[in-house]
């Protein structure tokens, strides 16, 4: 096991070089630098030329590309436009996705897991049916789209809960400069105003973006248990009297975990790119909604250096679900 | 992001490669139940929009960038009547109209984008994983990294780099999209020629001398243009999504262009603190409904093609009535 | 002992099949996997069950303890403890799977489950039948069954993966052997195994009937383990039994044409030219008319085409063909040899 781990988490710096020079390539796969592309045609030549030597775009490509690498891992990504530190922004805001992200995540799994078990059981029952449709329609309905309605019904018609934000104005001042995880910090404190404000906030975009996954899990968690279901060693399992239940649950669901688990790992880029659409229409204050502002302001060093961040979290996922799953499953570890 | 319907992606019944038939619309043909409902439902729903798309300018009470008809201009955010079933929208346009040239839009994109995918991403996929090597290595290595990131940022970089390059909207939003896609087509064909790389069939026309190409064309496309329609089905429902999503942000189809619905509700975020409600629900219902009946037809197609999934067995048996027992008699003299 | 013994009502045997009928639902239409079968399984005694690939072995083997695909029908009795196990609810059945009847099965690779380890395998089993059993007692009972598949007890914490084909199958054996049944059903036990590990589960096998009275049904293609391992032998056919007897006499004497050209067909140091049986098995979802063997027999007579042939007695057991009667009530005409057009070659399967 211990080999396995090893192993394992050395792998994590090919892999994130590999992406940082993918990020880097991209950005500079439009003809000339980034400012260039950016501002060409809207500042004077010598401007440019000054901006440019400024952010060391006239260095040979190879220095600037060794030069972004060792950036990045001595944590330093840049400035934006606005003079703001990149890592800050990213602490900021990355914690207020963080922190939706969790919660969606844990709204799907909840709802998610039983309702795709209860269908892989009985299959083409009536449940079946209608866990696959909620499944098929809640995957299809955009996040945009089911946060529009649910602001229709929730915010304008019964007035329950608020349109947007991650807290009420009034409260906004309390807040620190730090990370934004405001639910834990709330709880943490013992604050029972700002924790209350902090959920009815944080319960229609997790909700929303939690559907968006939900979909996924409930379609994997069928198809695995159905497969499983059919294994020789369930047969095995039931030939030997082993009660139904534990038949199911211990050897046809702990044995889907497996596959089901490496599929999740992958939708953390699901997640990515839900939570940016769900920061959108619920002016979220997450890094997807400033990511949308510096794109549309072509602030292409503040771009760079939040997907670079992007690609260092999806290997980080993708270590952990590796991880999880060496523990499920004995087989891999050897 | 497509979930590959989970760990058994799309299997396929490794035998003799070729027959299009046999493999495809033979076991279609025979299905029953659930799967043919499947079908039938998502096969209606997508037949709706293909027709709306290919006959809009006749099934459309009037142009998606309309403002007035017969002299008489339209109505800003006018509820649903009569002369606009859906109503209009902040910029007077019907919006009926713009659900209807949106499928249009929808539709071209799409298809355009798994075109062009599954051909890039099949080729891709046949030729890594028939020659294997250090192209192979480094192919699955980008794929992998496209595959692993956001789509959505994908698809915005993508169309950011090629925007006034590949000029109008609809073909940068194909393209951006099928860098997307490409990746899965990629690794399941691949998946599948590596499998079917070891089967006896294959080595002996090797050992025959075939070409490599024929080898990829006769014997390993069969087994891998199984999987593909389900996988091209589910991905053309997620590449809606994604235009969708584009629009929404403001990085797909110009609005003079044509209409999209994403773009749609964009604006319609705004037009619900109003309560005005026909904006984002029209297009929204458009883009759900379409998703869903693409989705349809892949989940019935991978009920009846995936051999996880079929149900060889499980039809109630209804048995006839014991036959009276019969005797065994001694042993009366026959021939032996 | 096995909790199923019988309560001192004599030595009746310890299965009795009845007429018993397992038919599949398929989208073609009912498969009749075992269409009226009869057969008996007497304390200690070790009965095989031989027959070609798609004849509905396997599928008696299942059908007897229900291990069945939803949907499926069946039909008949199957007498195991006092009970006719035909119909009982899926919570008796269960009670009975394990600590009355043990099912070994074909493939031992995938028969494990490959996250759990061996001890926690035997927890399973014993726990589900057994309430109050300490970690103790469960440790030592499976030790003990290990201890017999030759398997050392410094292993019983390891995982499935890290045995081999034979080993597993030992496990297997040791799983079914830890409750003691009181029927054990092998289904081609040793099929995907090489011959050496063969003969240890043979006799192992045969260790069960000399030390427990276990009852054993053996089902396998291969009539050489029957003939070296069973006390008598079934053959099957189609769904039914084409020849029940013990096993020397049916071998040194076989009856039915089928037996005969089984065992034409078996390769020994003595063949000099490969004999076999034309044709394929039938289709069991439209079996033909009367005796189903029929088309691939050399002595068929015209009634065998007509009428379903009815099992007579013999010396050593029973066997059902027209050959042998009863012969009351037929024309002449009915027993000349059938003309039929040369045998087509089999569709593919």
């Amino acid at each position: 096991m211990r080999a396995y781990l090893v192993a394992r988490i050395l792998l994590v710096i090919p892999m994130v070089w590999i992406l940082l020079t993918l990020v880097f390539l991209l950005l500079r796969v439009a003809p000339g630098d980034p400012i260039t592309a950016a501002l060409g045609g809207q500042l004077p030549p010598a401007e440019l030329a000054r901006r440019r030597h400024a952010a060391g775009f006239d260095r040979p490509i190879i220095v600037q590309y060794f030069d972004y690498l060792r950036q990045v891992v001595s944590g330093n990504l840049g400035k934006t436009q606005q003079g703001e530190s990149v890592t800050h922004v990213v602490l900021v805001n990355g914690s207020a996705t963080l922190e939706l992200s969790i919660f969606a995540l844990l709204f799907a799994l909840v709802v998610g897991i039983p309702i795709g078990l209860r269908c892989g059981r009985r299959r083409d029952g009536a449940f079946d049916t209608f866990g696959r449709l909620f499944g098929i329609i809640t995957y299809a309905a955009p996040v945009f789209f089911l946060g529009l309605l649910f602001q229709l019904l929730f915010t304008k018609k019964l007035g329950w809960l608020p349109p947007s934000g991650q807290v009420s104005s009034t409260l906004q001042a309390e807040i620190s400069d730090g990370p934004h995880l405001l639910f834990f910090e709330a709880l943490f404190k013992g604050d029972m105003t700002g924790l209350s404000d902090v959920v009815k906030h944080l319960i229609l975009p997790a909700v929303t973006l939690g559907l968006l996954i939900t979909g996924v899990v409930i379609r994997l968690v069928r198809v695995n248990v159905i497969q499983t279901l059919q294994g020789d060693y369930v047969e095995a399992a039931r030939a030997r009297g082993i009660p139904e239940r534990r038949v199911v649950m211990r050897h046809a669901f702990r044995n889907a975990l497996v596959p089901i688990v490496t599929v999740m790992g992958l939708q953390a880029a699901l997640l990515l790119s839900g939570s940016v659409l769900t920061e959108e229409t619920f002016n979220w204050p997450g890094i997807g909604n400033r990511l949308i502002q510096y794109l549309q302001n072509r602030d292409y060093l503040a771009v760079q250096g939040i997907i670079s961040v992007f690609a260092i979290v999806v290997v980080v996922v993708s270590l952990l679900i590796d991880i999880v799953n060496a523990i499920l499953d004995p087989r891999v570890r050897y | 992001m497509t979930a590959n319907v989970g760990s058994a992606e799309v299997g396929t019944t490794q035998a003799r490669g070729g027959g299009l038939t046999r493999r495809l619309i033979g076991p279609i043909r025979e299905a029953h139940g659930l799967p043919k409902v499947l079908l039938w439902v998502g096969g209606g729903l997508f037949a709706v929009f293909v027709i709306c798309a290919i006959f809009a300018p006749w099934i459309a009470p009037y142009s998606f960038d309309a403002t007035s008809s017969g002299g008489k201009q339209f109505p800003k955010y006018g509820h649903p009547s009569a002369a606009h079933w859906f109503g209009t929208n902040v910029t007077n346009h019907d919006v009926l109209s713009i659900v209807i040239y949106g499928a249009r839009t929808a539709l071209e994109v799409v298809v355009l984008a798994v075109l062009f995918s599954v051909i890039v991403g099949v080729v891709l996929g046949l030729i890594s994983g028939y020659y294997g090597g250090w192209l192979d290595r480094i192919l699955v290595l980008i794929m992998d990294a496209l595959f692993a990131f956001p789509y959505l940022l994908l698809a915005i970089v993508v169309a950011f780099l090629l925007a006034g390059k590949v000029g109008g909207g609809v073909m940068t939003a194909a393209l951006s999209i099928t860098v997307v896609y490409v990746p899965q087509y990629f690794r399941v064909v691949r998946n599948s020629v590596l499998s079917a790389k070891q089967e006896s069939y294959v080595e002996a026309a090797r050992a025959l001398g075939a070409r490599p190409r024929t080898i990829m064309g006769r014997y390993l496309f069969g087994n891998v243009i199984q999987s593909v329609p389900v996988i091209a089905t589910l991905n053309a429902a997620d590449a809606i999504l994604t235009l969708a999503g584009l629009g929404f942000l403001g990085y797909g189809i110009q609005p003079g262009d044509a209409a999209e619905w994403g773009y749609e509700l964009s604006r319609a975020v705004t037009d619900a603190g109003a309560g005005i409600w026909w904006t984002g629900l029209f297009p929204g219902l458009a883009i759900v409904l379409l998703v869903v009946g693409l989705t349809l037809i892949g989940e019935g197609l991978n009920d009846i093609l995936n051999p996880v999934l079929r149900r060889r067995f499980g039809r109630l048996v209804v048995m006839p009535a014991r036959p009276r027992s019969q005797e065994v008699a001694g042993d009366v003299g026959g021939e032996r | 002992m096995s909790r199923f013994d019988d309560d001192g009502a004599g030595p009746g045997p310890v299965l009795q099949v009845d007429d018993l009928r397992v038919w599949y639902g398929t989208p073609r239409g009912p498969v009749r996997a075992v269409d009226g079968l009869n057969l008996t399984v007497a304390r200690g005694e070790s009965v095989g069950l031989v027959g070609e690939s798609g004849c509905g072995k396997s599928t008696l083997g299942r059908g007897i303890v229900g291990l069945l695909p939803p949907g499926t029908g069946i039909d008949g009795e199957v007498r195991f403890a006092d009970r006719n196990l035909v119909g009982l609810p899926p919570a008796a059945l269960r009670d009975i799977r394990g600590p009355g009847i043990g099912l070994i099965f074909q493939e031992p690779m995938t028969r494990l489950n490959p996250l759990l380890r061996i001890s926690d395998h035997f927890a399973e089993t014993i726990r589900a039948h057994e309430s109050g059993v300490g970690r103790k007692e469960i440790r030592a009972r499976s030790l003990e069954a290990l201890r017999g598949m030759g398997i050392p007890p410094t292993r019983f914490d390891h995982y499935p993966h890290e045995f081999s084909g034979g080993m597993r199958q030992r496990i297997m054996i040791a799983l079914v052997l830890v409750l003691r049944p009181a029927l054990v059903i092998a289904d081609e036990p040793t099929t995907s195994l090489d011959v050496l590990v063969e003969a240890q589960i043979l006799s192992i096998l045969a260790d069960l009937r000399a030390n427990f009275d276990t009852g054993l049904l053996l089902i396998t293609h291969n009539l050489g383990i029957i003939a070296e391992a069973c006390d008598r032998v079934a053959v099957m056919y189609a769904g039914r039994l084409a020849e029940v007897g013990y096993a020397r006499e049916v071998f040194a004497e076989p009856a039915h044409p089928y037996t005969q050209a089984l065992l034409a067909s078996t390769i020994s140091l003595r063949t000099t030219e490969l004999s076999y049986i034309p044709g394929a098995p039938p289709d069991l979802a439209d079996p033909p008319p009367g005796c189903r063997f029929h088309p691939r027999c050399q002595k068929a007579m015209r009634q065998c085409a007509q009428h379903e042939p009815i099992p007579v007695r013999t010396a050593s057991g029973e066997v059902t063909c027209w050959l042998h009667g009863p012969s009351n009530g037929q024309s002449p005409v009915d027993l000349e040899p059938l003309v039929r057009e040369e045998l087509r070659s089999a569709d593919e399967a």
